[in-house]
């Protein structure tokens, strides 16, 4: 079944929850709805149950405009699981699956041949059938999750729409409980959840839609809509992206949150080839920090630009000339502290080594790990001769776990 | 299986009961006796008399009252989520107090029979409870309806309260008291030929909803995605108990715990099926109520005691113990 959410606005009392929402969800796909709390997620999720009734907008059904349809209609095209539902009274797991045949039963009606084999297919799928007898309340979490899937399943619905149906589970029972509504999409059913794990989305899902502030900001599938831009739009935090190794699906790395008032002091950051890569997320995290002079596609280019660093650029594979130099020389003034990164020199950066020994007092360079420079001298000696000089004149040496150390504390 | 059985024996007991009862009294007419007197009455003879005029028509409307109250409860229990919910909740009872006692008060028995009153103050206390705890344009949540309930039940007791400090010393005080405690002493033919369709149409339409009933213990939202609209459910399951509880309490006056224990004590024996917990409770709450009944007759023999403070006395402690019984306390 396909679903289509036409610039839904919602509110609730003086809070406005939806804003020109809008979705198309496709036959048999799986779109996870993602974004912070109070994004609207939920409230989403509850139009396209037909649970809320938009002032605006429409929600599809197919052909069907949802509001014409009715409550029994509506539960043999729909099924939803939530994540805390919970049936008052001590009901089995079999007699709460059986509530699933309600939207296909008349008043009164006994459950059908039919109906009992919808009942042991669903139980089947899910796993429940070995605990049919037992009273739910009984039942782990996860446990209660797939019989309350089950009985959706009962429902033979279209559509399953799953609003955070893993957030009390553990890791095993998350993986176990979407995999199976993965599987049922295989079967042609269209899924629609709300998850708050980005990474279990991706995993997951076929397609993503990001949400803010009551509407969808990105939409496909999850290469496509995380980014480091994407994330921190929705989410405000930083992160870098990368992949799981083993199934390929994009994989999202968190960044410590980083808390704008203890920022302080500005640091410059002489980085390139990689060198100044593992000491930025720690330093961003204290200073305003910036870096240079690096080229695009260099490792310390791409972190700098995921963590949100101002960056110094040259050209790749170019002698730093003098546009970049003189941005440096600016930066350097300001700086209270230089630090030095590992990094490799050659002719074509050396000059930026010599711009920190005439613009900077050395007692405020750091220079770190500084013994392994004469590898990285490819100077014929001049680098090295530089940073001894430094050294000499009260430059501070430190190795990484020194300055990572320092950092923390 | 266990609630086949269970229903069986229910209704074994109920057959039991209502001829078993009819032989214990004030007046000792042993079994057979009584059977003879039930079955073959000979004109003039002071056992039929008293079992086709007093017992007899006491017995079935005891059965029909526990019955009704029994029911109303279970359905409540599950409109509400709530095993302690009673048919009272919404005030019906001290609606019903303070009508019976305005009917008296006043002296308008000679217009109004006072059953009559006693309905319209309970049916009243109900309708005003829902549109108070009505948020505009919608339809109230169980909680507002509770507290609605307590609130406006508080105000309609003490319009009774007021009434009787008023007519104190009086003999209308006398017959407000009496009313109050709950008594099956006026039972009369009329009494069960209005009570019984209203019990027979009302429960057979409130068992018709069993299905529906289990649902709405999901929550309103997780009833609807099973294609029931929770509000239109749960309002006309309020109006059939509504006026099955008021029919019940207009003849036999406000008698507590039957609505309460009967289904609470079912749903631990057979589950919370409601398909089964519905004619369970309303057989159990008849038998139940026509044993009280007859221990209330015999107890101070000769004098009666009123049936409102046996059920009371029976069931407070029952309740105190499934209380202490539930897992998580009291309030979860």
């Amino acid at each position: 079944m396909k679903i289509s959410v036409r610039g839904i606005e919602f509110a609730y009392g003086d809070r406005q929850a939806l804003s020109n929402a809008s979705l198309e969800v496709e036959p048999g796909e799986v779109l996870a709805l993602l974004g912070p709390n109070g994004c609207g997620k939920t409230t989403l999720l509850r139009h396209i149950a037909g649970v809320l009734n938009p002032s605006l907008g429409t929600v599809y059904l197919d052909l069907d405009k949802l509001s014409t349809l009715g409550a029994k209609e509506l539960a043999r095209r729909l099924a939803v699981v939530e994540q805390d539902r919970r049936a008052e009274f001590d009901f089995t797991s079999l007699q709460l699956v059986e509530m699933g045949r309600l939207p296909h039963m008349a008043r009164m009606a006994r459950l059908g041949a039919r109906d009992r084999r919808a009942v042991v297919r669903a139980m089947e799928l899910t796993g429940v059938r070995e605990f049919a007898d037992r009273p739910v309340s009984q039942l782990s979490g996860g446990e209660r999750q797939r019989v309350f899937l089950a009985m959706a399943l009962a429902q033979e619905p279209d559509a399953l729409l799953l609003d955070e149906p893993t957030a009390h589970l553990d890791i095993h029972h998350q993986l176990d409980f979407l995999g199976l509504a993965r599987a049922r999409a295989g079967d042609g059913i269209t899924v629609v959840m709300a998850l708050h794990d980005v990474n279990m989305a991706a995993a997951f899902a076929d397609r993503l839609a990001l949400m803010r502030d009551g509407t969808v900001i990105a939409c496909g599938t999850p290469a496509q809509v995380l980014s480091p831009d994407t994330v921190r739009d929705a989410f405000d935090v930083d992160c870098v992206m990368g992949r799981n190794p083993a199934t390929g699906s994009v994989y999202v790395h968190f960044l410590p949150a980083a808390a704008p008032s203890t920022r302080q002091g500005h640091v410059v950051v002489i980085g390139g080839g990689g060198a100044a890569a593992p000491l930025l997320p720690n330093l961003a995290k204290r200073h305003h920090v910036k870096l240079g002079v690096v080229a695009p596609l260099d490792t310390d280019y791409e972190v700098a630009c995921q963590l949100g660093i101002p960056v110094i650029v040259e050209a790749p594979f170019a002698p730093v000339s003098d546009g970049p130099l003189s941005k440096l020389r600016e930066e350097l003034q300001r700086a209270d502290r230089v630090i030095i990164a590992p990094l490799w020199v050659g002719p074509g950066n050396l000059a930026v080594l010599s711009m920190v020994l005439c613009t900077v007092a050395p007692k405020d360079v750091v220079l770190v790990e500084p013994s392994g420079i004469a590898e990285r001298d490819f100077t014929g000696g001049e680098a090295t001769r530089l940073l001894e000089d430094l050294l000499h004149r009260g430059a501070v040496p430190m190795t990484q776990q020194e300055l990572a150390g320092r950092q923390r504390r | 299986m266990r609630a086949r059985l269970l229903l069986l024996l229910l209704s074994g007991a109920t057959v039991l009961t209502l001829f078993g009862a009819i032989s214990v009294g004030p007046v000792r007419i042993g079994f057979a006796d009584a059977m003879a007197a039930l079955f073959a009455p000979q004109a003039g003879d002071m056992h039929a008399t008293i079992i086709h005029g007093l017992r007899l028509p006491r017995v079935l409307l005891g059965y029909l009252v526990g019955l009704s109250l029994a029911l109303s409860g279970a359905v409540l229990q599950g409109v509400f989520r709530n095993a302690l919910a009673s048919p009272y909740v919404l005030g019906i009872a001290s609606g019903a107090s303070a009508g019976a006692a305005v009917t008296i008060a006043l002296g308008l028995t000679a217009f109004i029979p006072l059953p009559l009153g006693a309905f319209i103050g309970g049916t009243t206390a109900v309708g005003l409870v829902y549109l108070v705890a009505r948020p505009a344009g919608g339809a109230p949540d169980r909680l507002g309806l509770i507290l609605a309930g307590v609130a406006l039940g508080t105000a309609f007791a003490a319009v009774t309260s007021f009434i009787m400090f008023v007519t104190a010393g009086d003999r209308k005080l006398a017959e407000i008291l009496f009313w109050t405690m709950g008594s099956l002493g006026r039972a009369s033919w009329a009494h069960i030929w209005t009570l019984f369709p209203v019990a027979l149409i009302g429960g057979m339409a409130m068992w018709s909803m069993s299905r529906e009933l289990n649902a709405l213990s999901l929550g309103d939202e997780g009833a609807f995605s099973l294609g029931i609209r929770p509000e239109k459910l749960k309002l006309l399951l309020l109006l059939l108990t509504t006026v099955l509880t008021a029919t019940a309490v207009a003849f036999a006056g406000t008698i507590g715990f039957v609505g309460l224990i009967t289904p609470h004590a079912m749903r631990i024996v057979l589950g919370p099926d409601h398909r089964r917990l519905l004619p369970a409770s309303a057989l159990a709450g008849g038998v139940f109520l026509v044993w009280a009944d007859a221990a209330a007759r015999t107890v101070l023999r000769p004098a009666e005691l009123p049936l409102g403070i046996l059920t009371a006395l029976i069931g407070a402690p029952f309740f105190l113990f499934l209380l202490r019984r539930r897992r998580g306390g009291v309030l979860q």
